[in-house]
C-alpha cells in the first residue's frame, strides 16, 4: 500500500504535484493519464524518494517489494542487457529464472549486446524483462508502451495481465491508455497536478 | 553474498570494459615500454665510461702535446689516463668490476679535488656512486645509471621514484570516477532505486575501486618487470639504494626499497579510491570530481619537492609518501630538512589518512539526505 499525504512536489516555485492526498491499495492495478510534462513521472519518483516532496509518503513492506525505473534511467554503456537481467535478479534476491524471461519477452536476439544500442522498443521490452525478473510486489511503470509495435505492446499486456494474476500492485503512468486501460481496475486523471479517480 | 558478489562483478565488468580504463592502461603500459627503451638507449650515453669520455679525450689531447713538444708526461696525467683507458676497456669486456675498480680510483682523485675547491654536493655525488660502485666490483653486476635502471629491480626502482607518483595518480583517477558518479543521473540520486543500502553499495563500489586499481598496477609492476627482464635481466635484488644525507653512508637493499614502496603504494591507492568516492558524492559531477581529486592528490604529491614553505609540516602531508621512494631512501627527509617524513611514519600516516577517508564516507553514506 502507498499512501499519498498532501504531497507536493514543486520545481524552482512551480507546483507540479499540488497537495496530493491518495491511498494506493494493494493488488490493485492503478493506470495514471495525464497529457506529456503534467506530473506522472514526477509522482513515481516522489514515491521513491528521487525527487524532494512535501507532504508524507507511506509505503507497506520493504524495498525489496518495489521496483521503479525511470524512463530516462542512463544504462551503463558498457553493459548488457543479460548483466543488468543478472545483476537485478540478485540486487532483489529473486528466484525467476532468467532464461524463461528472455524466450518470454523474446529478447534472445539483443540481449548479449550493450543496453546502449537497443532501440526505444527494444529497450522496452528489456525494462519489462527487468521489472518481471525483480519479482517484486509493487511495480511502478513509466509509460513503458512509449514506443512498441501492436505485437510488442500485446505482450507487454499479457506480462501486465499475467502480474495481476499474480497479485501484484502496479501504478503505470502513460498519456497512451487505449491498450492499457483496459487491464486497469482504477484509472487515475493527473491534471494540473492533482489526482482525480475514475472506477471502471 | 550472491547480491554482493553479482554487484561486485558488475562493477568490475563495468569499469574495465570502458575506455576511460582502456585508453589510461594502454598509455601506462606504452609508459613502461618507453621508458624502459628510452633508460636503455640513455644508458649508453650516460654510463661510467660515457661520463669520464670528455676527460679521456682531453688528456689523449693534453699527452699528444707534451709529446709533440718533447716535453715529459706528467705522471698523474699518465695514471689518470691509464685508468680511464682500463675502465673503457674493462666496460667493453662486460668486466664491471674492474671497470667500477678503476672508477672507484677515478672518484676518489675526483672527490680529493671538490674536497679542495669546496664543492660539498660533488663530494657527497661520487661518496653516493663509490658506495655503488663497491657492491658492482665485489658482485660483478652491471653498474647502473642514476633514474635509468634496465634491470628489472634497478628499473622498477626508478618507475616508483619518476613517474608513478604522479602519472598512476592521475591515470588511475580517470579509471575509477565513472564507477562512483555514475548513479547521479539527471540530479537524481539512482540508489535510491535498489533495494540495498547506500552503505551496502557504496562499500561494494570502494572495493571495486581498490580491486580495479590494485590489479592494474600490478599489471603494470608484471609488464615492467617482464619487459627489462627479457632485455636485461632481472638485476640483483641487494644492489644498495644509499640513504640521502648530507654524508652518504647507510645503504638498504633495492628488494627492500621496493618492497617498501609497494607497501606505501597500495595505501596510496586506497586513499585515492576514498577521496574519488568522497568528492563524487559532494560535487554529483564527473568533471568536477577530476579537477578536485587530481588537483588535491598531485598538489599534495609536489608539496614535498616543489613548496618550501610547507617544509616544516611536509610529514603530516599524506601526499608526501606518494613519492614512496624518495619517502624511503630519504630524499624528501634531506631536501626539506624535516626528517620525520620515513617510511614507518608514512605507514601511520596513510593509514590514518585511510581511516579518517573512509570513516567520512560511511557517515556521508549513513546520513545522506532523502527526501
Amino acid at each position: 500500500m502507498i499512501i499519498l499525504k498532501g504531497v507536493e512536489v514543486s520545481f524552482k516555485g512551480q507546483f507540479v504535484l499540488k497537495h496530493i492526498s491518495y491511498q494506493f491499495k494493494d493488488q490493485m492495478f492503478y493506470l495514471i493519464q495525464a497529457r506529456n510534462g503534467s506530473g506522472k513521472t514526477t509522482l513515481l519518483n516522489a514515491i521513491v524518494h528521487l525527487v524532494p516532496y512535501r507532504g508524507e509518503i507511506e509505503k507497506t513492506g520493504t524495498a525489496n517489494d518495489y521496483f521503479y525505473l525511470p524512463n530516462d534511467f542512463q544504462f551503463d554503456s558498457s553493459m548488457s542487457g543479460r548483466d543488468y537481467l543478472t545483476l537485478f535478479t540478485n540486487l532483489w534476491s529473486s528466484a525467476i529464472d532468467i532464461e524463461m524471461v528472455i524466450k518470454k519477452i523474446k529478447l534472445e536476439s539483443f540481449i548479449d549486446k550493450k543496453v546502449v544500442g537497443y532501440s526505444l522498443g527494444m529497450r522496452q521490452l528489456f525494462v519489462l524483462a527487468l521489472y518481471i525478473v525483480t519479482d517484486t510486489n509493487c511495480w511502478l511503470i513509466d509509460e513503458l508502451n512509449n514506443g512498441l509495435d501492436e505485437e510488442n505492446l500485446q505482450l507487454l499486456v499479457d506480462s501486465l495481465l499475467q502480474a495481476k494474476k499474480q497479485n501484484r500492485t502496479i501504478l503505470f503512468v502513460t498519456h497512451q491508455i487505449e491498450k492499457i486501460a483496459p487491464v486497469a481496475d482504477v484509472t487515475i486523471n493527473l491534471n494540473g497536478g492533482n489526482l482525480n479517480e475514475s472506477v471502471e | 553474498m550472491k547480491a554482493w558478489n553479482s554487484f561486485f562483478s558488475f562493477n568490475v565488468k563495468s569499469v574495465i570494459k570502458k575506455k576511460t580504463f582502456m585508453l589510461p592502461m594502454i598509455i601506462l603500459i606504452f609508459g613502461v615500454f618507453g621508458v624502459y627503451f628510452a633508460n636503455r638507449s640513455a644508458t649508453n650515453n650516460v654510463n661510467i665510461v660515457a661520463l669520464v669520455a670528455g676527460d679521456t679525450k682531453d688528456m689523449q689531447r693534453q699527452q699528444h702535446q707534451f709529446k709533440s713538444r718533447g716535453h715529459k708526461v706528467p705522471k698523474a696525467l699518465t695514471i689518470r689516463l691509464k685508468r680511464e683507458l682500463a675502465l673503457k676497456a674493462a666496460y667493453d669486456n662486460k668486466d664491471w668490476s674492474t671497470a667500477a675498480a678503476n672508477k672507484i680510483k677515478i672518484n676518489n682523485e675526483d672527490i680529493q679535488s671538490s674536497k679542495n675547491s669546496g664543492d660539498q654536493q660533488g663530494v657527497s655525488a661520487l661518496i653516493t656512486e663509490n658506495i655503488e660502485l663497491e657492491f658492482v666490483k665485489a658482485n660483478n653486476v652491471f653498474p647502473e645509471v642514476e633514474d635509468m635502471g634496465v634491470h628489472s629491480v634497478n628499473f622498477l626502482n626508478d618507475l616508483f621514484d619518476i613517474y608513478f607518483p604522479i602519472v598512476v595518480t592521475v591515470l588511475f583517477t580517470f579509471m575509477v570516477v565513472p564507477l562512483f558518479i555514475g548513479k547521479y543521473q539527471h540530479e537524481k540520486n539512482m540508489d535510491l532505486l535498489f533495494p540495498r543500502s547506500s552503505v551496502w553499495l557504496e562499500s561494494n563500489r570502494f572495493i571495486t575501486g581498490f580491486f580495479v586499481m590494485f590489479f592494474s598496477f600490478v599489471l603494470l609492476v608484471c609488464v615492467a618487470v617482464a619487459v627489462s627482464g627479457i632485455f636485461s635481466g632481472l638485476g640483483n635484488p641487494h644492489y644498495p639504494v644509499v640513504i640521502v644525507r648530507s654524508m652518504p653512508g647507510p645503504t638498504i637493499s633495492i628488494i627492500k626499497v621496493i618492497f617498501e614502496a609497494l607497501c606505501l603504494q597500495i595505501l596510496a591507492l586506497l586513499s585515492l579510491i576514498g577521496l574519488i568516492q568522497l568528492v563524487s558524492n559532494l560535487t554529483q559531477n564527473q568533471n568536477l570530481t577530476l579537477l578536485l581529486v587530481i588537483g588535491f592528490s598531485v598538489c599534495q604529491t609536489i608539496a614535498a619537492s616543489k613548496l618550501a614553505f610547507l617544509n616544516s609540516i611536509v610529514n603530516w602531508i599524506p601526499g608526501t609518501y606518494f613519492n614512496t621512494i624518495s619517502v624511503i631512501d630519504g630524499t624528501v627527509a634531506f631536501e626539506t630538512n624535516n626528517h620525520a617524513v620515513t617510511f614507518m611514519n608514512g605507514i601511520i600516516m596513510l593509514l590514518a589518512y585511510n581511516i579518517i577517508l573512509i570513516s567520512v564516507n560511511l557517515l556521508t553514506n549513513k546520513y545522506k539526505k532523502v527526501y
